[in-house]
Parts: structure tokens; sequence; C-alpha cells
């Protein structure tokens, strides 16, 4: 059996510790395989001196020349030939720029694998019938952005009574469904079965102030769970606190902040972390997080904030075994969260850069970029 | 912040008196006018308080390192002093700016009087590049005798109302020439109101900013635009001398790169890539020496954003022609383009070849973006490419140290602020 198949069918997902001797194997494993078949990240890791011989333990892992997401996004870079391709995801875009990931049939098996783990380890598979608000598009064979997919996925794990979407599909393509939410979640209020709300934070959090404007207060059926996912970072012009969402959450839906659960994960490195009871995102055994100092790109320690780099040998399709985002981010000690989980957990602080930078030379705007969807 | 008659206002008086201001307008309208003498003799007695302590704690308080704000407030003491004023009036304006002119025109019987009038009502939509730039766009205002309004960037941090204010207090009678709104770009009725209000809109912005103000202004109300701009540095290999060099690193270091007039990149009067490899390895280490000399904190977002971005670009670089120099604090690429483009800033420039017979061809179609270039050459070789460089759209020529500082009466992106912000009027 291959170390990765190993690692991402080991059934305790945060046992870190337990499995690092595995972690280090499986991604000895992907990075062979990538520098083998993708000749431009062969070119990279040589450029760089790099020598998979390097990686004698865990804390070697750092060694390892990382993509990042700019990268990935002006670059396509296959380790499979294409016809082993059996999925293709698009991220959400940010800044205009998209990253098509494609996905061929085993890392889309550990992908799944681990997603579902994750939905078992937290009690998130139900057999009650479920009403579901999902704040993202409706499917239809046009949209290929995983935000869309991911949010199918999550309402499969329990059984749909009905689904109302917040952008339905019409013949003039996607449009607001701002009457239709408000009409279910009236509707589904008076009803028996719980309701799961899905969707990014910022939509989640418009639909909250659009109640309160309107002077909506419902108390959902118990059970009732409200699942964020795709990106806090959106929130930053609004400046909105994890924890005051979930206040509002409360007030206003009757959802206790204990059934808010919040997701991310990305369609370059499709590991999912799920808060937990603390509402921290503990890293699991499938990916290691390593936050990298804003100026020499060296490891800090914990509590210091920095890029966030991730690491997983999930991928075999393309060469995404280390990648640093543009998001900032802090890494814990995870026996300081109290959950019983001990391995880190990293917070996500937002993306590099400030909107209102003072400059006045041309093209500064676009260069420095704002934050958007 | 709002300043409204010398006063600072909360938001909901401040709508009150939006209800109103026409006719507050109008009330200053039919009153005598502004004599620049009266301008001139405020800011005068401002520019002796400003190198004060409160003005120091005020511009640390927003963030401005301490030997950088001193330097602000000595810049400032200048450039509100009368001499200044007064030069700047006379340059701009003419000898007799203040005064009718009898002209007798040829083809023409009767004399002609000509005076030179204020626009009337200013709104100033300022950008917050340069601290208190709005108070420095309002001053050319009140100089040219105008009523002007403001709205603030949101990050300006309150200094422009401060000065504002404080000018009123010395002259009272500037209170009903100056209103400053808080009001955002976003407010769109608010805007648009002010903007009906205006003989003219001075926008300061850069390209988009400039857009949606074309977009919402009326044919009838004139826009006065200062659009972001692109600076550079123009190299011959006889002015390739340490002492140049070094003044453009100094400005590289000292602006970092964030201002108009900021040196981006540098130009090689040559077709040879092998000068402009060699060239990085000299300059990276000047580069690098004037950097620490010249230390600037920066926030962990934008130092993050340019480790992320150079990364990045060796990333790239692999897989390109272009080659990164990077030294602890700062970056030089070597390009092999010739394109005129803004760096990714915080020291970190660009290197390409532009030979001289290039010149007009490579930099024409950015025309208005360019403003100011470092030109180290002979003297022998000077006027040549001066007069080439006029021609491609550059406003300004002067050394690297000098590239961001300015004069009395210097002219901004190629144009007189105060000829601008005023009309020629005649009665025949």
């Amino acid at each position: 059996m291959s170390y990765r198949r190993k690692l991402f069918t080991y059934g305790k997902m945060n046992d870190s510790a337990g499995t690092e001797q595995l972690f280090l194997l499986a991604m000895k494993e992907n990075l062979h395989c990538h520098y083998k078949n993708s000749e431009e990240y062969r070119r990279i890791l040589d450029a760089r001196g790099f020598s998979i011989r390097q990686l004698e333990t865990i804390e070697d892992l750092h060694k390892i020349p990382a993509l990042t997401t700019l990268f990935i996004k002006s670059h396509q870079l296959f380790s499979v030939p294409s016809r082993k391709i059996i999925t293709k995801a698009t991220s959400s875009g940010t800044n205009g720029r998209k990253s098509v990931v494609g996905l061929d049939i085993q890392s889309g098996y550990y992908a799944l694998r681990v997603v579902l783990t994750s939905f078992f380890h937290y009690k998130l598979f139900s057999i009650r019938p479920t009403n579901y608000i999902i704040l993202g598009y409706e499917p239809h064979s046009s949209n290929k952005i995983s935000t869309a997919k991911s949010a199918r996925g999550l309402a499969m794990i329990a059984p749909a009574r009905h689904k109302e979407y917040a952008l339905k599909y019409t013949k003039n393509g996607y449009e607001l469904n701002q009457e239709g939410i408000i009409e279910a979640i009236l509707r589904y209020s008076k009803q028996r079965s719980p309701v799961r709300f899905i969707g990014f934070p910022s939509y989640m959090y418009f639909l909250l102030k659009t109640l309160q404007e309107k002077n909506i207060k419902v108390k959902l059926p118990p059970k009732s769970k409200v699942f964020f996912g795709g990106g806090w970072k959106q929130f930053f012009a609004e400046s909105i606190e994890k924890k005051d969402l979930y206040k509002m959450v409360e007030e206003i839906l009757g959802v206790p902040k204990e059934d808010c659960m919040d997701f991310f994960g990305a369609v370059e490195h499709p590991v999912l972390y799920c808060e937990c009871p603390n509402h921290h995102f503990h890293i699991p055994v499938y990916s290691r997080v390593i936050i990298r100092d804003s100026k020499t790109l060296q490891p800090v320690e914990f509590g210091q904030v920095g890029l966030v780099n991730l690491i997983s040998p999930l991928i075999s399709s393309m060469p995404f075994s280390s990648l640093i985002t543009d998001d900032l981010g802090v890494m814990f000690d995870g026996s300081k969260c109290g959950c019983g989980i001990t391995t880190p957990f990293v917070e996500l602080l937002g993306r590099v850069g400030v909107q209102n930078l003072k400059t006045c030379s041309v093209n500064a705007e676009e260069l420095l970029g704002g934050v958007s969807h | 912040m709002n300043l409204i008659n010398g006063k600072f206002v909360n938001q909901e008086e401040c709508d009150q008196i939006l209800l109103e201001l026409d006719s507050h307008i109008q009330k200053t309208l039919s009153n005598s006018g502004l004599t620049p003498g009266i301008v001139v003799d405020a800011c005068d007695k401002l520019s002796k308080s400003i190198n004060q302590q409160n003005y120091l704690e005020s511009l640390i308080e927003i963030g401005i390192p301490v030997d950088l704000a001193k330097e602000y407030l000595s810049e400032a003491e200048i450039k509100l002093s009368r001499k200044f004023l007064e030069y700047k009036l006379r340059t701009e304006l003419g000898e007799n700016f203040n005064q009718t002119r009898k002209k007798n025109p040829p083809f023409q019987k009767e004399d002609v009087i000509e005076h030179t009038a204020p626009l009337g009502v200013l709104f100033h939509i300022t950008a917050g590049n340069v601290d208190a730039l709005p108070a420095m766009s309002a001053i050319e205002g009140l100089l040219a005798g105008n009523i002007n309004i403001l709205k603030l960037p949101h990050e300006e941090g309150g200094l422009s109302a401060k000065i504002l204010k404080e000018l009123i207090e010395i002259e009272p009678a500037l209170a009903e020439y100056i209103y400053v709104f808080d009001y955002s770009s976003k407010d769109i009725t608010a805007m648009g109101k002010l903007v009906d209000l205006a003989d003219a809109v001075v926008v300061w912005g850069g390209d988009n900013a400039i857009q949606s103000i074309r977009k919402m202004v009326h044919p009838n109300t004139k826009i006065i635009e200062w659009g972001h701009k692109l600076s550079f540095a123009y190299i011959t290999k006889d002015g390739m001398t340490n002492e140049n060099l070094r003044g453009i690193a100094r400005n590289i270091c000292e602006t970092n790169q964030l201002l108009c007039n900021s040196c981006q990149g540098i130009f090689i009067d040559t077709e040879d890539m092998d000068v402009i490899n060699q060239f990085c390895e000299r300059f990276i280490q000047l580069l690098e020496d004037e950097s620490k000399k010249v230390q600037r904190e920066l926030g962990i977002g934008i130092q993050s954003q340019i480790t992320f971005q150079l990364y990045n670009n060796e990333l790239e670089s692999l897989f390109s022609d272009f080659k990164i120099y990077r030294s602890e604090n700062c970056s030089v690429t070597a390009y092999t383009d010739m394109k005129v483009e803004p760096s990714i800033k915080f020291r970190n420039c660009w290197v390409k070849r532009l030979p001289q017979h290039k010149l007009l061809e490579i930099l024409r179609p950015h025309k208005n973006h360019l403003q100011t270039v470092a030109l180290l050459c002979s003297e022998k070789e000077k006027m040549n490419i001066v007069e080439t460089l006029w021609r491609t759209g550059v406003v300004r020529i002067t050394s690297g140290l000098k590239m961001s500082s300015t004069y009395a009466g210097a002219a901004h992106d190629g144009e007189y602020p105060l000829r601008r912000y005023t009309k020629i009027v005649s009665v025949e």
C-alpha cells in the first residue's frame, strides 16, 4: 500500500503525532511523483537546490520549495496526462484571476475521504430530513466554481426536504433571490425539521443584516446548523469578527453558537479544516501548516503572524504539495485550545497588503488590489 | 471630520448644512471677495507656528515616523511662508495678477480691461497619498480666491481639517471660504449635490477615481484633474557615477516609491543586457546602503505582500528571462522588455534597456501618465535627451536626489495650479 493511501485512509484525523513518519513518507512519495512527471516543477526544485533527500524529519518540510497561489494562476502544472483528470474545479477568483485545479481519480477519492472523515468526526451526518438555505449558486452545468460544488456536497450529508438558493439560475443567468430566502426562513421556522445554512460568511452577514432591518427574528428548530465556508477574507472591509457574527446568528435565527461551524479549504489544497467546538481550525493528519516570516519566509514560532504555507501530499495530478498563500495567519499550540484535540490550530487573519495604501503612482490600485470575491 | 464655518460639526448638522449650502455660498459670493493678501498673511502666520510640538505629535499620531514628520514640518514652514507664496502667485498668475489690466489690442478701437478672477467654487476630491495634500489643495484654491469644498480621503486622519481650522482661527474671514465634508465617495446623493454646487471639481486620484468623476460631472462643471503619474530614471554611460546613482537610491528609499514623482525604475541607454546585469549588481549594493540609512518600518500586511510578490517573481523568473537581484531590504530586477510600468514599490525597482533613439517610440504612448525623469548623463548629452523627453510627455527633468522635492512656483504635472483655478475676465 502506498504511503499516501495509508495517510488518507487513516481514521484518526487528529493523530498528527502518531503519523509524523507516515506524513513525511507520503510527502516524499508525492514529491517523487511530481518531480518525475512535471517538467516545470522539476525545474523549480532543481533551481532552488532542493533534493527530496533533504527531508529527514517532519521539521524539514519547510525546505520544500513552495509554489504560490499566484504562480499557479498563471501556470497550469500537471503531473498526469489530461485524460486522467476526472474533475476540474476553479477557485472563486480573488482579484479576478482564477486557478484551475484538476484532480485525477486517486486525488479525488482522497479529497472525498478527507471530507467524509471530517464530517463523521464532527457528527454532521444526520438521517433526519433537513431544510436547506444555500447562500450560494444554484447548481447549473455552466458553473464550475468550487464553492458551488462544496455547498452541494454539504447539502448531501443530511437528506434534503427542501432547498432554497440565494443565487437562482434564471433565463437571465444567476439572480439574487432575497425574497425567496426570507420566505423560506419564515416557513422553515414553523416546521419541525432542522434547518441547515450553508455559504460564505459575507453572504450570511448580509442576510442577517437584511433580516435585522426588516425586524425579522425567528427560532429555528433544534439541531439546526449554520455552516460557513469559502473564507472570511471578504469580511475585512466590514471588519466583522466571527464571534459577532455567531452572536447575530443566535439572536436572529435562534441557532446557538455551538451549532455554527466554519470550514476552510481551497481547491488547490482540498484538505477540509473544520472548526472544533471552541471554534478553532485544528490541522488534521492530512496536512501540515507552516507560518512563514513576513520578510525572510523562515518558519516562525507559535503565536507569530506570517504567511500561511499549506502542505499536503493529497494531490497527485498537480504539484501542489507545498503552497504559500497570500493569506496572513497565526498558529497556536493545540493543547491551549481545551477541546481535547492537541494538534496545532491555525487562525486566518486575511489577505496580505492593505487596501488604503497611500500612493499616487500609476496603476497602484491594480497592483495592490482590493479584496474581492 | 466635518469643518464648517470654522467649527467641527457632527454628521447631523452637516446634513442640515448641505441642504442650505447653496444659499450660504451665494451669500459669500455676493460679498467683495477674497484677496490673495489675506490668504498669504494667514498662511505666513501659520508657517511660523507649524513647526511646533503639537503638529509633530499629530503627525506621529497618524503613523508618520519622527524624522519624516520633522521633514514635513520644515517643508510646510517653507511652503506656507510669505516669500514662497508671493513668488508662487507672481510666477503662476503674472506680476500684476491682483490688478485690473488695461489693454489696447490691435484691430480694436477701445481699450479692454482684463482681470484674473477666481473660478468661484472649487470642490476638491482629494487623495490620501501625500500627507496634508487636501489642505494644500484648499490653500491653492484660496490663493486664487475661491470658495473651497473638500471631500477628505477616508484614510486622511484629520490632519488637513486641523490645519485649515488653525488657518481660520488666524484669519476668521476665511471661514466662509472653507468647507470640509466627511462624506464617503460612495454617498452618491451628497457627492452629486456638492458637484452641482461647484464651478470646478478638482480631482486627485488614480485612473479609476478620475473616470468615475468624469461620469458624474455635468458638462456645465469644469473638471480639473491631478491624476496619478509615473516617474523613473534615465541613465547614460557617462551619467553612471556613484554619486548620481546614490541620489536615485535615496529617492527610492525616502519615498518607498509611493509618490507620483518617486523613481519606479531605471532605463539605461543601451541595447546590451550585459550592461543591465552589471548595473544591477552595482546598484543593488548602493540601494541596500541607502536602505539601511533610511529606515522605514513597514506594516506586516505590506511587508508580507512584498515578500510574497518577490518570492512569486523568483518562481516566475525560472520560466521567463528576467533576473532578480535581492538584498536584505530591497531588490532590483533586470528585465529584457522596455515597458514603462510601476514597480512593486517599497524599494523594489526595475532596470531596463532603452537606447536614446527609442525614447520617443517607447515613452510616447504613456504621454499624460509620465511625470518626472531623473536624468543622469553628461552635460554634452543633456540638451538632446531633454528635448526628446519633453516630446514624450515627461514634464520635469531633474537629478535622482531631487525627484520628489519641489521649488517655489513649480508647475504641477506641467501646469500652474493657480492658473487652472482662475479665469481671465474682460470688460470693454
